[in-house]
């Protein structure tokens, strides 16, 4: 028939066509490439040079042995005065956006964009790149380079101020409240949560802050994120990250220390309830343990010197994980 | 790229009697500096070329609308007219019924178009003089009559095929726009002239973080 | 089925000016500045003729056109859309007086009432300043209409805007609960919904996000085939008829609460896969007009591809002997294929071939009432948006409605009537037309009460309701602000209509799409055969779904029809045309700053169109 004979022409044509492109492609990088080495080896920076990277940068971010020689020919041009510092670090940035527009993952951009604002120093606009990370965590909220720059940015963002630096963190707290209730399983906010509560904690207590009514206590602050974490298991129970927030939340002695002993137990029997009612509606749902909530409760029983409730457990989840049969067998062992 | 800069767009569409070579003259407009870097306009649903008005420092991009032949039997879609900035109206000089035919396509324009629209109307084929049918003098005194009464018709004459004349369109109509009222109302949203399309953009998706987390 | 040879076609556009061996001289094909098909300047034949410029037909003409196939398309209307047309006021009244002298099959009982304000001399607005839709939709971000959108490059020919909110009616006020925003973030946040019930909804939406190949879905759904969905729902996720409803009617936008259970989750699916594609919304509008736009869009496709348009012509004759279609304008063509003929362009001598096709089928009525009011309705709608979906499930009216009303709201920010007004097109699946008619009045009278009441100047409004209730006033504030209970509310002031529509029309294709989805030469009317008429495709009338589902498989299987195979539909490669440009990031030395380069005639044509380019930031995205 007619239309399979075509279909398979133009298809090949199509392929063909495309092999040809990419072939004419991969040849001007490659060429590109040589050329870029051979100046390099001479050791020649020009403007020129610097114009070659860009354009093999544009093909290909991910090589970082160019992004290195960038730097090198950037502070040398500085150097020599053949570039004006500051107005090619903004264009450098310009670069860099649209390249990071393109490839949000590439790690080298993200670092050469860093060079580029401590070179400009003061100059620096740092309200601006948290703009833009705000933005990129917008659209991809689990960006883990994102985040880890974000916090750069904050770093940056501080000053010899403790109220302002209190502002910029109680932002940040809330920043990262607003992509957990958007998104649960983003590991990256609970992760930067954990950090950022300390923090907070401290200035509220030295600047006896009092604005803010979550953080005038731990217990009140610990009894909060409880509440948070507990909603998650149930709305996803089969998300690590709430898993690994509860363990960080039960057993950091930020939390812990300055608990009585009564009252942490209280709370750790708590979430012991919890915990084993949400496995029983597991098990109703199901017809098994899940094995989040076994290894919560193991955890939990461990932290209440609870050893004689953790061996049935460990039992249980040999049956029902046999993947990590292994470890629970080890772990039975030790007790 | 220097950063002082002025940016604004403009929608532009192409209207006159078939053959009078319409797009010609935008072939000969977009193609004169056509050279490998534009290979991004391709798949582009319409033309797009910039100018520069040094005067200003500012840098016009028009969206070039062509007819695609829907002209041939009267059957422009409105949305062919929507949201035009200008128009060029064209015209064969060695042709008396194309001349008649573009003062129809000015009477539609004025029934279709926003108002405020930019008329250029066009005598093409100035390659042509010792054939000319259209009296230039005939075309003063039309235009003329049609700014009588509010119009905003500018008047040019050119040859698509030795280039005489074509830049000078686009730059006659470059200056007509309202370039500051955009530049001014980029920054209030509001303004819907000859900014770039506020709504969703298609051609840009989120990344899905559906799938496992990357870290 | 015979489809027709290749070697009979023309070359397709791709392998006219194919894109591959580009030539800085080549211009772009869509630019639309191809040379026009000299044989087409006089045309004597033709492939394909296309009558009526709905959606579909519009779709099938740009599909065929860009494959090489020689398309004349007409329609017996002076403007584009046919049965999906974007009118005018002027066009609604000329329209219903065609239809009510029952020159357009399938439209009956066409009903419009304008106020005179707008042919007041002083009037600030005119007939032409609205665009009302004869079959108004909405576009799911992830679906197969939009994809093609994407693909043909057409959605370039248009604009589209985001729509989040949708409102469910029941018990006699008006709730939006996890349907906004992203559903999951609803979820989790929503203080007045208990773990448990948190638990057992994300329970429903992980189910139903699972891949459809997924066995244990594929088997729980086969399980529940004759299961209707409320019972599914509340049985096996012990849901509450509330949150039920909104899963079904607004969510699965379902008309029915017969709707079965695999049906009603694809639709539910739909809903939920299509957030965050483009953004925190699951729904696009188009600007200007729904279908009616979209039609045009893909007219201009075509004819940029080479289809030949002619508006205003009707067919007059067709001898399938020689092939020869002649019509209203005095003209003849040869045929050298098909004829594809859309329900409301059939000429009188195809009538007795097109009433045997569509003897045996099932008939389903919509009927339609469509309001333009003098208020923006901001409160339906969510932050910076202009459009919103109102949903009354079945038994929600006084007037008992066994199936559901959806309603599309639309205000002068989409662009389809004037800033502060704003165009409700409220839709019924009821069959019974007379009951069609009181469930849309009564359904228009609770929106109207609403939004009167919800827009009403608060204090009017505490001092009204403090009366009735004194138990404390910051209770009396939220309730007004959510618009709850329109019980005891008797609004002050009216509202004012600018223009009041209503229609029946009646279609072949199913609610549930299936006979459009799975056609066969049995259920569809494309694809049943009569005798006399082999050379004749005729289009299915729009269907009574809210969204774009079921054009694209619609339009594939008339494609099908023609060509033999839907395996190159579309087949279009467009160079991608954001490419990425490194030279406008090249670094001048600094010793020659500045040096724009200016021509002879003081004019300079700046290289480098990229829009990334031309806003570093990329202005618009970025923007903080």
């Amino acid at each position: 028939m007619w239309h399979n004979v075509k279909k398979q022409t133009l298809s090949s044509e199509a392929r063909l066509a495309k092999i040809e492109r990419d072939k004419e492609k991969i040849h001007s990088y490659n060429k590109l490439k040589d050329e870029i080495f051979k100046i390099r080896n001479e050791g020649s920076h020009t403007v020129e040079f610097l114009n070659k990277l860009t354009d093999l940068l544009g093909l290909n971010p991910e090589f970082y042995t160019i992004w290195n020689i960038r730097r090198e020919t950037l502070s040398s041009l500085f150097h020599q005065h053949q570039l004006d510092s500051q107005s090619t670090l903004e264009d450098e940035l310009k670069f860099v956006m649209v390249l990071m527009k393109r490839y949000p993952k590439c790690y080298w951009i993200w670092n050469h964009r860093l060079w580029c604002l401590f070179q400009l120093g003061k100059d620096a606009n740092w309200e601006f790149e948290l703009g833009i990370v705000s933005k990129l965590l917008s659209m991809d909220e689990r960006n883990f380079h994102g985040w880890q720059y974000r916090r750069v940015v904050i770093e940056n963002l501080e000053t010899h101020d403790d109220l302002e630096n209190l502002k910029i963190n109680l932002q940040e707290f809330k920043f990262t409240s607003s992509k957990v209730n958007s998104n649960i399983s983003n590991f990256s906010a609970w992760h930067n949560r954990s950090k950022l509560i300390p923090k907070v904690y401290h200035l509220v207590g030295k600047l006896n802050y009092q604005d803010e009514p979550l953080f005038q206590s731990k217990e009140s602050l610990l009894l909060h994120e409880l509440t948070l974490v507990n909603t998650g298991m149930y709305v996803d129970i089969d998300d690590s990250s709430i898993w690994v927030y509860l363990e960080w939340l039960l057993s950091d002695c930020f939390f812990i220390d300055e608990l009585s002993n009564d009252k942490y137990h209280d709370i750790l029997n708590d979430q012991l309830k919890i915990i084993n009612e949400l496995n029983d509606l597991e098990i109703t749902d199901n017809g098994k343990d899940n094995c989040w909530c076994l290894k919560a409760m193991i955890i939990i029983n461990e932290l209440l010197d609870n050893r004689s409730a953790v061996r049935p457990l460990l039992e249980k989840l040999i049956d029902i994980d046999p993947l990590r049969r292994g470890r629970y067998i080890d772990q039975l062992d030790s007790f | 790229m220097s950063d002082n800069n002025r940016f604004a767009q403009f929608k532009l569409v192409l209207l006159g009697e078939s053959a009078v070579g319409k797009s010609s003259i935008v072939h000969r407009f977009v193609k004169n500096t056509f050279d490998n870097m534009r290979e991004s306009t391709i798949g582009a649903a319409f033309l797009t070329q910039t100018i520069t008005l040094p005067e200003s420092n500012t840098t016009i991009k028009f969206e070039i609308w062509d007819t695609a032949g829907q002209e041939r039997y009267k059957s422009l879609a409105p949305m062919y007219y929507r949201n035009a900035n200008a128009a060029l109206c064209v015209y064969d000089i060695t042709s008396r019924s194309s001349f008649n035919k573009a003062q129809d396509w000015i009477k539609e324009l004025k029934k279709q178009a926003p108002e405020g629209i930019v008329i250029c109307l066009v005598g093409n084929k100035l390659d042509l003089e010792n054939e000319r049918e259209v009296d230039q003098q005939e075309v003063i005194e039309y235009v003329q009559e049609l700014n009588q009464e509010n119009d905003n018709v500018i008047l040019s004459e050119c040859s698509a095929k030795n280039g005489e004349g074509v830049l000078d369109i686009f730059n006659k109509i470059g200056r007509a726009l309202p370039v500051e009222e955009v530049i001014n109302g980029a920054n209030n949203r509001s303004r819907q002239v000859g900014s770039r399309k506020p709504g969703v953009n298609l051609s840009r998706q989120q990344n899905q973080p559906q799938s496992s987390n990357c870290c | 089925m015979s489809s027709f040879h290749r070697a009979e076609r023309r070359k397709s556009v791709a392998e006219r000016s194919p894109s591959v061996s580009y030539a800085p001289d080549t211009i772009p094909q869509l630019a639309g500045l191809e040379k026009p098909q000299e044989h087409n300047l006089h045309i004597g034949e033709c492939d394909v003729l296309v009558m009526g410029t709905g959606l579909v037909e519009s779709v099938v003409a740009a599909a065929l056109s860009w494959q090489g196939v020689d398309v004349l398309h007409i329609d017996n209307k002076t403007c584009y859309g046919d049965s999906n047309s974007t009118l005018t006021i002027e066009q609604v009244k000329s329209w219903c007086q065609e239809v009510n002298s029952g020159r357009i099959q399938h439209f009956e009982d066409a009903q419009v009432y304008v106020t005179g304000d707008i042919y007041h001399p002083q009037s600030k607005f005119k007939s032409k300043d609205y665009g009302i839709d004869l079959t108004p939709k909405i576009m799911f971000a992830q679906s197969d209409l939009l994809s093609l959108l994407v693909k043909s490059r057409v959605y370039k020919y248009l604009e589209f805007q985001s729509l989040s909110n949708f409102h469910i009616f029941e018990n006699d006020s008006f709730s939006t609960k996890f349907a906004n925003a992203s559903s999951k973030e609803e979820i989790f946040t929503d203080q007045s919904l208990s773990l448990l019930t948190k638990r057992y909804l994300m329970k429903f939406l992980k189910f139903v996000l699972e891949d459809n190949n997924d066995e244990d879905k594929r088997k729980t759904l086969a399980d529940n085939a004759k299961v209707t969905i409320y019972d599914f729902l509340s049985q096996k996720f012990n849901l509450e008829t509330s949150q039920i409803n909104e899963l079904i009617y607004s969510i699965g936008l379902c008309i029915k609460p017969t709707t079965k259970t695999p049906e009603a989750i694809a639709r539910i699916r739909r809903f939920l896969v299509s957030f965050n594609v483009y953004g925190n919304f699951p729904v696009l509008v188009s600007k200007y007009g729904g279908p009616g736009e979209i039609s045009q869009g893909f007219c201009r496709s075509a004819a940029v591809a080479g289809t030949t348009y002619k508006l205003n012509t009707a067919l007059t004759d067709y001898d399938p002997q020689l092939k020869l279609a002649k019509f209203s304008d005095k003209s003849s063509i040869k045929i050298n294929e098909k004829l594809i003929v859309a329900p409301t362009q059939i000429p009188k001598f195809l009538q007795s071939s097109y009433n045997e096709i569509t003897e045996s089928l099932k008939k389903v009525n919509i009927s339609r009432l469509v309001v333009i009011v003098k208020k923006d309705c901001k409160e339906w709608m969510a932050d910076q948006e202009c459009s919103a979906m109102v949903v009354f499930p079945p038994e929600s009216l006084n007037s008992q409605n066994k199936t559901s009303i959806q309603a599309l709201i639309q205000n002068g920010g989409t662009g389809v009537c004037p800033p502060g007004q704003s165009i409700w097109y409220l839709t019924s699946f009821e069959q019974d037309s007379i009951k069609a008619k009181q469930d849309l009045q009564c359904a228009f009278e609770k929106m109207e009460s609403s939004i009167l009441r919800e827009s009403s100047d608060l204090d009017d409004v505490l001092d009204e309701n403090l009366s009735v209730n004194k138990s404390g006033t910051s209770l009396v504030v939220n309730s007004v602000k959510l618009g709850k209970s329109l019980q005891n509310f008797v609004p002050k002031e009216t509202l004012e209509i600018i223009c009041k529509f209503g229609f029946t029309q009646k279609t072949y294709v199913l609610n549930d799409l299936s006979n459009v989805i799975n056609p066969t030469d049995e259920n569809n009317v494309s694809l049943r055969k009569t005798k006399d008429c082999e050379d004749i495709i005729f289009t299915n009338m729009p269907s009574s779904e809210i969204s774009y589902d079921g054009i694209v498989k619609e339009c594939k299987t008339i494609y099908q029809a023609i060509t033999g195979s839907d395996d190159d539909f579309f087949d279009v490669d467009f160079e991608d045309d954001d490419e990425f440009n490194p030279a406008g990031f090249h670094q001048q030395p600094t010793t020659s700053s500045s040096n724009l380069k200016t021509s002879d005639n003081d004019m300079a044509i700046a290289s480098s169109d990229d829009e990334d380019n031309a806003h570093p930031f990329g202005a618009d995205e970025m923007e903080l």
